[in-house]
């Protein structure tokens, strides 16, 4: 079996069950951020899910809209409402080295158009991973609580982007290289993110 | 060729004197059912343009375009409400429910001057697992919605981030139901089984006492 399909069918399979766990979550701790984590997880892995499916039943990948990337970019804006929600009761304010950040990040994933070749999408996801890093760098710099949580968030936006660098030196996706390795350290850092946001919560 | 404007307005004309006699919160629901006909009518022009600028067939259509184009035009008569008429946010999920029944209801009705009634265990599958689909994605816009529109910060994070996830539901659905033998089937039956669950999940909760803030 080609390695891709394994790698894909653990992210869905690791990351419905960190969602399902999220609502768990969500109805003990009368909580709403975990609420918003289990979208983030339901939307990355049915993402990959519709992908995965589209290549069982069709024998290829969406030519005309990308729905998967439109799902994985609703999971990027679940995230940046996450911790919006985690910084809510706090007045924002300027910071130049997250500023800085925001926009290598945001030039980054613009100039070497990660997500595919459609500027929209590009610059979609720019907007959205260099508002996360904005929020989290800015966040890392006033030493709030929780600072575990933004470290592991700017690891999974790192990873992610790590992800694709990977994928442009590699030639062949039917067997284990690096690629899977990032994917699947990806995977499970976002599903870590649960345990962390529990430990949070429970730490206030 | 089937003449949809014609079924609009067969459909669309008991509601609108209905809608001439009755008043408060079951006047705004079927202002919200006709306004999902005519999105549903809206969506179908929408469609036919992508399919024809692309030139891809009826199947890739259903699969790629139709979700990203229908739960588009579904949210824009909810956001007009929210943004020009400032409601109470607690009435958005019933508004969007409504808006789902109704084009759940209109798109039902094309199918069956489309395809016939002979076979009513399919139609009784269909319609059951592509309204349960649409009323699923009008349960998460307008519980989404009432929650991010309290939050002035998760206006826009949260209302595209609930789109992306109502095309992705819906186009799981659309693409399973385009497979044949297995995944049909669970096409058809996932929908239906998901809002069974949050039946019983709505019923036994409260017995529970578990309420979420």
């Amino acid at each position: 079996m080609n390695f891709e399909l394994i790698d894909n069918c653990f992210q869905i399979a690791v990351l419905l069950c960190a969602a399902l766990a999220a609502i768990a979550a969500t109805l003990r701790r009368k909580d709403r951020r975990f609420l918003i984590l289990a979208l983030f997880f339901a939307c990355v892995s049915m993402g990959t899910l519709y992908w995965v499916l589209h290549l069982f039943i069709f024998g290829n990948v969406p030519q005309v809209f990308y729905v998967s990337e439109f799902s994985w970019l609703a999971a990027y804006l679940f995230l940046l409402s996450f911790q919006m929600v985690r910084t809510d009761r706090v007045r924002p304010f300027f910071s130049l080295p997250a500023l800085v950040c925001a926009l290598l990040t945001a030039a980054v994933v613009l100039v070497v158009r990660m997500f595919g070749p459609s500027y929209f999408v590009s610059a979609a996801f720019s907007g959205v991973f260099s508002a996360i890093v904005y929020l989290t760098v800015w966040r890392l710099r006033r030493r709030d609580d929780g600072g575990l949580v933004d470290c592991w968030l700017l690891l999974c936006v790192g990873l992610q982007m790590l992800l694709f660098v990977v994928s442009v030196f590699m030639p062949d996706f039917t067997r284990f290289n690096l690629y899977f390795a990032v994917d699947i350290t990806l995977t499970l850092s976002f599903a870590a993110l649960l345990p962390l946001a529990l430990r949070e919560v429970a730490g206030k | 060729m089937i003449y949809i404007e014609n079924i609009f307005v067969c459909l669309a004309i008991p509601l609108v004197l209905c809608i001439l006699f009755i008043g408060g919160r079951t006047r705004v629901f079927m202002l919200f059912m006709m306004a999902g006909m005519s999105v549903c009518l809206l969506s179908a022009y929408v469609n036919s343009f992508f399919m024809g600028h692309y030139g891809v067939s009826a199947t890739v259509a259903v699969v790629e375009i139709t979700p990203v184009c229908e739960e588009v035009m579904k949210l824009l008569p909810l956001l007009f409400y929210v943004l020009i008429f400032e409601p109470k946010v607690r009435t958005l999920p019933e508004a969007a429910v409504a808006l789902a029944v109704g084009f759940a209801t209109f798109e039902n009705a094309c199918y069956l001057t489309e395809n016939g009634a002979e076979n009513l265990m399919f139609l009784l599958i269909r319609g059951l697992s592509a309204g349960a689909l649409h009323i699923l994605c009008g349960i998460l816009i307008g519980f989404g919605l009432s929650y991010v529109f309290r939050r002035r910060w998760l206006v826009f994070t949260g209302t595209m981030g609930l789109l992306g996830a109502c095309i992705v539901f819906h186009a799981t659905y659309n693409l399973l139901i385009s497979g044949a033998g297995a995944w049909q089937t669970a096409g058809y039956l996932f929908p239906s089984v998901l809002i069974a669950l949050l039946f019983a999940g709505k019923l036994l909760l409260p017995r529970l006492k578990i309420t979420v803030e």
